[in-house]
């Protein structure tokens, strides 16, 4: 182990497909630093070049320009010897379906130098994956599982997982987190990407988001958490004439602010507006009120996406409206 | 790791190598064993037909024993099984796989690009050769109790090998597409028209006037032209089928390492 390099480094990492006129752009100008032992969220849309990105660290692909350091080699020049450090997990798992679970495990077992049985066994049951069907047989989920342990079962230094959670029930998405925490706990490094920004910030340290081939963000989840937008809707126990909807609207980051009266003719109101930062403010504010139920939605990556233009300046906001203070 | 490749890529197409086995064997063993009951018959209807389209066919010598071998089981049909089997396992060796989406998950593994194809391309002539071996013991076996005494077990082994190095060659040539551009169809298409343009150049082409020299570029003529029933080893044959397939070979591996790889 070299220690001190970073697990990933990209430098001006740029990608594009095809020639002349149907030429596309997937990656522009990547810059992009990712440490030993963290466990990094690669975020953005569908389209956003984060299969690109991943393809490239495995040497899959070749990048168009800029350079890319994986646990400190360039991976064209790196070949079998690093790879075999990394684990991977591609976007779109595919394995030979003509044979058992545990027979295409233990070939790759193999091409790997060897893992012990009960280590492949071990993550089977975890996993709840049976090892004995056939892998034509396997469902969309179980197949995924396959790719997770395949992943893991070597202990590699550094995991590439993309939309690894993909296909599995939530009951298995913790259990996949779980895997992500304990691989953090060892001292590995695991770089995954995603479109679903809970799943991330329940693992993530750090998070950078893409759109469009572009860095737009580099940053820890907490501060992400702290910039996004969500959703509230609170029940208050008095009618809409006794709220002060002034005051709530003056409240920092209270936004598109809406005060009804509830839906149940039982008198009281529900208050809708969208909430930009911290939630303090609000809260304080509905402390005057009887809050007889409160419901707060997650932000969606559009959203995030969204405040993030607002915060670089206003950048184009894609696809985004309805969202004007 | 090395061996594991060539291993799993034999073990997984095993089931479609039996019926390909089957196949060879039944076409020397029907072949061979027909030669009293068919040959002179067929002979003696060749005889009318023109010389030029009998030479085309390969029958112009359907009567003596190793005529008759040279135009059934060194004919078109081995010929043709040994070449389909190549084009075949070649296309999949690497555009196949790609095109499904397998290679990914192999090539994150730490097996290098230049060391798959190289122990698929290997694996191919595997059983080419033994096929060959195949054809060359069903021969053996059965020449004397049918007659076909008159040729010599060398010059089987020679036609065999021969045989065997243009199934290798065909096998090579389509590798160098499969590999080089990851692209399943045009690997197909190109080594048909490999085989096609092959044999045309060998059988009517060279009955147009002023383009008989074509046959010089077939591999079916490198292959037997020069009667290796008969003769024995051509030199040129084996060197030309050989040298074709390394370049083609090198070339694919090289340009597989260079580029991309396709989902
Ligand atoms: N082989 C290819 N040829 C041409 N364009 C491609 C190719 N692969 C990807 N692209 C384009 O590159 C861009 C980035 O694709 P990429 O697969 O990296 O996105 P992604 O972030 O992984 O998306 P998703 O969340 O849907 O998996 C897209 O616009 C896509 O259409
Ligand atoms: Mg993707």
């Amino acid at each position: 182990m070299s220690g001190g390099e970073a697990a990933v480094l990209a430098e001006g990492l740029s990608k594009e497909y095809g020639g002349g006129r149907k030429r596309v752009r997937a990656l522009d100008t990547l810059d992009l630093t990712v440490r030993r032992g963290e466990v990094f969220g690669y975020l953005g849309p569908n389209g956003a070049g984060k299969s690109t990105t991943i393809r490239m660290l495995l040497d899959l692909l070749r990048p168009t320009s800029g350079t890319v350091r994986v646990l400190g080699e360039e991976p064209r020049s790196g070949g079998p010897g690093l790879r075999r450090r990394v684990g991977y997990l591609a976007g779109d798992f595919v394995i030979e379906p003509r044979q058992t679970v545990g027979e295409a495990l233990r070939f790759l077992a193999e091409l790997r130098g060897g893992v012990p049985p009960m280590r492949i066994e071990g993550l089977a049951e975890r996993l709840d994956l049976d090892l004995k069907r056939k892998v034509r047989q396997l469902s969309k989920g179980n197949r995924q599982k396959v790719g997770v342990v395949q992943a893991f079962m070597h202990r590699p230094e550094l995991l590439i997982l993309d939309e690894p959670t993909s296909g599995l029930d939530p009951l298995l998405q913790q259990e996949f987190l779980a895997l992500v925490r304990e691989a953090r706990e060892d001292g590995r490094t695991v770089f995954m990407s995603s479109h679903i920004m809970s799943e991330v910030q329940a693992v993530a340290d750090r998070v950078a988001v893409i759109r469009e081939g572009r860095l737009l963000t580099v940053d820890t989840v907490d501060s992400l958490r702290e910039h996004a937008v969500r959703h509230v809707a609170v029940r208050l126990d008095e009618g809409p004439e006794e709220v002060d909807a002034e005051a709530f609207a003056r409240t920092p980051g209270v936004r598109d602010l809406e005060v009804r009266p509830a839906a149940d003719a039982a008198g009281g109101s529900e208050l809708r507006c969208t909430l930009d930062g911290r939630a303090d403010g609000l809260v304080k504010a509905l402390a005057r009120y009887g809050v007889a139920a409160l419901e707060l939605e997650e932000p969606d990556l559009e959203e995030v996406f969204f405040t993030l233009y607002n915060h670089n300046g206003g950048r184009e906001t894609g696809g985004v409206t309805g969202h004007g203070a | 790791m090395a061996r594991s490749v060539l291993g799993k890529t034999i073990r997984d197409g095993r089931k479609a190598l039996v019926a390909w086995t089957y196949g060879v064997v039944v076409v020397s063993v029907l072949y061979t064993s027909s030669y009293k009951l068919i040959g002179k018959a067929k002979g003696n209807v060749m005889a009318g037909a023109p010389q030029s389209l009998q030479k085309a066919l390969g029958m112009q010598d359907y009567g003596s024993p190793a005529g008759y071998l040279g135009s059934t089981v060194f004919g078109i049909m081995l010929a043709m099984l040994f070449s389909a089997y190549a084009l075949v396992t070649a296309t999949r060796a690497v555009a196949g796989e790609e095109e499904s989406g397998l290679l990914d998950l192999l090539l994150a593994q730490p097996v290098s690009r230049r060391k798959l194809v190289l122990q698929r391309f290997a694996a191919m002539v595997a059983v080419l050769a033994g096929f060959g071996v195949l054809v060359v013991a069903a021969l053996l076996a059965l020449r004397g109790p049918v007659g076909l005494g008159a040729v010599a077990a060398s010059g089987i082994a020679a036609a065999t090998l021969q045989l065997v190095l243009l199934g290798v060659c065909t096998g090579g040539v389509t590798l160098l597409v499969s590999a080089g551009t990851g692209k399943r169809g045009l690997s197909l298409g190109i080594g048909v028209v490999v085989v096609v343009f092959g044999y045309l150049a060998n059988s009517f082409l060279p009955l147009i006037k002023g383009i008989g020299g074509i046959k010089h570029f077939s591999p079916f003529y490198w292959f037997d032209g020069n009667t290796p029933l008969v003769h024995g080893i051509s030199a040129s044959g084996c060197l030309l089928l050989a040298g074709v397939t390394v370049v083609a070979v090198v070339l694919g591996t090289v340009l597989f390492e260079r580029r991309d790889l396709n989902v």
